[in-house]
């Protein structure tokens, strides 16, 4: 097998970086929709 | 302006055997460097190829070190994978192996020791050829330069070394005119005789007296009367490998001192 001295870093391109920042973004939108949710629940019940 | 600024070089044999004096492969790995290339140095040996990636970084290049045995396809599959994952893609493939252990007449000729010389000097050029090509085919360039040997074509005593690089320049050959059309460059050094640990050291090793040996090469060398070293090579590779020889594909240029000229 091949082996690396120390791994050099891996190479993303325009595109590829591109992707990585949609899904990190779709992924902060997730956490925001669950947290809108629970902040709107809080607020039905007046817990404050 | 670096005349390989940012350019992703693989140099298969970048380690070199032990000695004082310095290797093709290292010196071509640090020639890349200088001229702004981004190079990985492919070796068997994971501590040379480490040598020779700490001499990039000392002189400020960009380097790294992988091992790999290029006689095993798999490996060879494995090492272009993971240059292009590194790098994102290949721009130049310098493959720098060659052995010649065990090498004789043709009546002494074993043939493990035959199918061992092949496998390394020729058929490791064409697995790695083979993984290459459809990423420089996708990129619309690219440059293979194969280091072969005037032994191709001068008259030497040893068989299995001398046909192994006259078929890598049959080969690189094929390989340049069945690639030209998709804008990939190929060709082929044939290094004469050199003052490299390779072709010094194995035959001290071997008993022979180093001095007499040395002087008996420098003899040989129409040129001044001196060997060349591994810079020669490094240049010529340096030069086939940039853009200053983007109309040249398909040849064999000797850097030999005039060792290939000197006919009858």
């Amino acid at each position: 097998m091949t082996k690396w001295s120390k791994e050099p870093a891996k190479y993303y391109s325009v595109t590829q970086k591109y992707e990585m920042f949609v899904t990190f973004g779709n992924e902060r939108l997730k956490y925001a929709g669950v947290l809108r949710i629970i902040c709107k629940a809080l607020n039905r019940f007046q817990i404050r | 302006m670096g005349r390989l600024a940012d350019k992703r070089c693989v140099v298969v044999g970048a380690g070199q055997t032990p000695g004082n004096t310095m290797g093709n492969g290292r010196a071509t790995a640090l020639r890349f460097a200088q001229e702004g290339a981004r190079v990985i140095c492919v070796d068997r040996n994971l501590a040379s190829a480490e040598e020779t990636v700490a001499l990039i970084v000392a002189a400020g290049g960009t380097a790294s070190a992988l091992q790999a045995d290029v006689s095993d396809e798999a490996q060879c599959q494995q090492l272009i994978a993971q240059s292009v994952s590194s790098l994102g893609g290949i721009d130049v493939l310098h493959n720098n192996v060659g052995i010649g252990t065990g090498d004789t007449g043709p009546t002494g000729m074993e043939l493990e020791i035959w199918e061992r010389i092949f496998r390394v000097n020729l058929t490791s050029v064409m697995q790695l050829c083979k993984y290459v090509l459809p990423v420089m085919r996708e990129q619309g360039q690219g440059v293979i330069t194969n280091i072969s040997s005037v032994a191709a074509v001068c008259s030497v005593g040893i068989v299995a070394y001398k046909t192994s690089k006259a078929a890598l320049n049959a080969y690189t050959h094929a390989l340049a005119m069945g690639n030209a059309g998709r804008g990939i460059r190929a060709n082929v050094i044939m290094p004469g005789l050199m003052n490299t640990p390779m072709a010094i050291e194995g035959n001290v090793a071997a008993g022979a007296d180093r001095e007499a040996l040395i002087e008996r090469r420098n003899r040989s060398v129409p040129l001044g009367g001196q060997m060349g070293d591994a810079w020669d090579v490094a240049n010529a590779a340096l030069f086939l490998a940039s853009e200053e020889a983007r109309f040249i594909t398909g040849v064999a240029l000797p850097v030999d001192g005039g060792q290939s000229a000197k006919i009858g």
